[in-house]
């Protein structure tokens, strides 16, 4: 952290009274800034979990995490410590060495990216590429792998399907981003993300102006990549458990909770590299000498790019999840979900729960027949259309 | 290529991982674990190309490879599920034909080795020549001295990829259009090849000889 706050020539200036410029050059800046960097993902990745928490709950008038710290602030550090010190299990058949590699694959191919990203020019860059965008797809392609050999080495029906639907969707919408990237690349000319962003400075203009759809095209399939919200079938929980980690437990499976994370950080630290502008703001924000300011300026894009993925995500989860639902009676219900918890807003429940019995009094045939069992089978079968067995058991045991 | 300091380092790691990963994708019993060293060969041989300068190469080395062959072949192993080798515990090294094979060729690889390589490489260990590494270090540092700094200010950015994308579109683009089109032709096969006859049927894309041949093959498999 003092590295971050101090002048880097003073620091530059320190460290050449030890060491060789070489070796300042070459080992002990990118330790610094490798550092720095893994640091503030791993600080973002935290707090992405709360966020989401936090704005879920928002969403579906819950406070949300709120005992560990102000507003539950400390949840995250909590969440990692249980999960340390939880008991990492590993089933009696699994291939236990792929098992034990797989999760640090994951985790490697997602933070590895940061290491070509540009916060801003000279120092605020730990390396520059003159192959960055490629290393990004070709480290990002590297992170599939992960999940195949985490759900083949658990020996588990339910593993191996979530893992062969994560790749399937990850290796086919890496194709669209990587023709999206291209749109952007046309105009750059060049495949180091210092470049493209330079591009972008001498144009004085974002990418995101010549290339919207491209935009667009790389936003969506960064979701798909990451398998978020509106693409997280591959995860599906009420048909596969948790997917091809569904084995994992402990420290090991936080580890793949950390990688989904940081590649979500890495999707839109990449997006803003290439359409807006990354580090660079506009020609009258830029300081007069390379230095803080275009750093402050660069971040300030990506994080609220971050936010904006975050709550598209989570509104896509919710207009999924969160349903207001006519009747035939003219009764407004409000369900909302998270994943496949759901709870019917309790709101209006009396007067819905005497006009659902109304109504139900009045059929025939199947409906009637299920009235005898359970009234809220018929009342949840409708919010989910799915007829899927476990989901309508789960419905009946909750209510 | 010249190699001094880290990067000969570095060319005896990697090279020597990927003859070891090499070896270990033949001897593993378990298919996964094989495809596993061949990823890792392939791996070490993107960081052989990376000291050669050629970094374009060994990023669509990963790229192409290790995240899309080789994740097919994983796919194709998982699903298949090959457990036959792997259970039975056949000895592989012993049949004769193998062996002899492996021997010719081991013996001519260490003729070669024992009349020219070593004697060779012993020569020039004997008396290093200075004067063409001091040659060939001058020569890389001109050549570096045209090329843009990278952002970090402490390296160069080199024009490889732009070469490689010049000389494929100038010299080399029909080539690369064929076979860009057998790619294509390959993939309708396979859609072809995979496709029943009932889906045929169902497209109506059907010789009619061929149909009428098969109502009249049911028919007279009605009638018998």
């Amino acid at each position: 952290m003092i590295a971050l706050l101090a002048a880097p020539t003073f620091i530059d200036s320190l460290l050449l009274r030890f060491f060789s410029e070489q070796t300042v050059n070459y080992v002990i800046w990118p330790l610094i800034q490798v550092g720095a960097v893994v640091t503030i993902t791993a600080l973002w990745v935290a707090y992405a979990t709360y966020l989401e928490r936090k704005i879920s709950a928002f969403i579906q008038a819950r406070l949300g995490p709120m005992r560990v710290g102000p507003w539950g602030l400390l949840q995250p550090i909590a969440d990692g410590l249980k999960l340390l010190v939880k008991e990492d299990f590993i089933p009696e058949n699994a291939d236990r060495w792929i098992f034990f590699v797989a999760p640090y694959i994951a985790v490697v191919a997602a933070f590895i990216v940061m290491a070509v990203v540009p916060f801003g020019p000279d120092w605020a860059v730990i390396t520059d590429l003159n192959i960055g965008v490629l290393f990004v797809l070709a480290v990002s392609s590297v992170g599939v792998l992960a999940l195949i050999l985490a759900g083949w080495s658990s020996n588990s029906k339910y593993a191996l399907l979530g893992a062969l639907r994560s790749s399937a969707q990850m290796v086919s919408y890496e194709v669209s981003m990587g023709l999206a990237i291209i749109g952007a690349l046309m105009f750059a000319r060049t495949l180091s993300l210092s470049g493209v962003v330079g591009a972008q400075a001498s144009d004085s203009i974002w990418f995101f102006f010549y290339q919207p759809i491209g935009f667009v095209i790389f936003l969506i399939s960064g979701i798909a990549e990451n398998n978020r919200a509106p693409f997280d079938l591959p995860e599906a929980e009420s048909e596969l458990v948790a997917g091809f980690h569904t084995e994992y437990s402990g420290f090991r499976w936080s580890l793949f909770f950390m990688a989904e994370y940081a590649a979500m950080v890495v999707v839109t630290a990449v997006a803003t590299t290439l359409y807006l502008g990354g580090w660079y703001l506009s020609q009258s924000l830029r300081g007069p000498e390379r230095g803080c300011v275009p750093l402050q300026g660069g971040i300030a894009p990506l994080f609220i790019l971050l936010a904006a993925l975050d709550a598209a995500a989570l509104s896509l989860r919710s207009v999924n999840g969160s349903r207001l639902e006519v009747d035939a009676a003219g009764g407004l219900n409000q369900y909302s979900c998270l994943g496949d918890r759901c709870h019917r807003n309790s709101g209006a429940r009396r007067l819905e729960w005497n006009a659902h019995d109304q109504i139900n009094d009045k059929r025939t045939g199947p409906d009637a027949e299920r009235k005898g069992d359970c009234d809220c089978l018929w009342f949840w079968k409708p919010v989910f259309n799915r007829g899927d067995s476990v989901f309508d058991q789960l419905a009946v045991a909750r209510f | 290529m010249i190699l001094s300091g880290w990067e000969s380092v570095f060319f005896w790691i990697f090279s020597i991982a990927a003859i070891l990963a090499g070896l270990l994708t033949v001897m593993a019993r378990n298919a996964v674990h094989s495809a596993l060293f061949l990823i890792s060969s392939l791996v070490s041989v993107a960081a052989l190309f990376i000291l050669l300068g050629a970094e374009f190469i060994a990023g669509v080395q990963i790229l192409v490879y290790v995240g899309g062959v080789m994740v097919l072949f994983l796919f194709v192993i998982m699903l298949v599920n090959v457990g036959a080798e792997e259970e039975g515990r056949a000895p592989i090294f012993n049949r004769p034909a193998q062996v002899t094979a492996a021997l010719v060729f081991l013996a001519l690889l260490a003729g070669a080795l024992v009349i020219y390589a070593i004697p060779r490489g012993y020569q020039a260990m004997q008396k290093r020549d200075e004067a063409a590494i001091k040659q060939a270090n001058a020569k890389r540092a001109a050549a570096e001295s045209n090329l843009a700094t990278a952002a970090t200010g402490v390296s160069r950015l080199t024009r490889e990829t732009e070469r490689v994308g010049t000389s494929l579109y100038t010299y080399a683009s029909l080539p690369f259009e064929i076979a860009s089109l057998l790619l294509l032709v390959a993939i309708i096969g396979s859609v072809m090849l995979a496709r029943t006859l009932k889906q045929e049927i169902a497209a109506d894309d059907v010789d009619p000889e061929v149909l009428s041949d098969m109502s009249a093959a049911s028919s007279k498999a009605d009638e018998s």
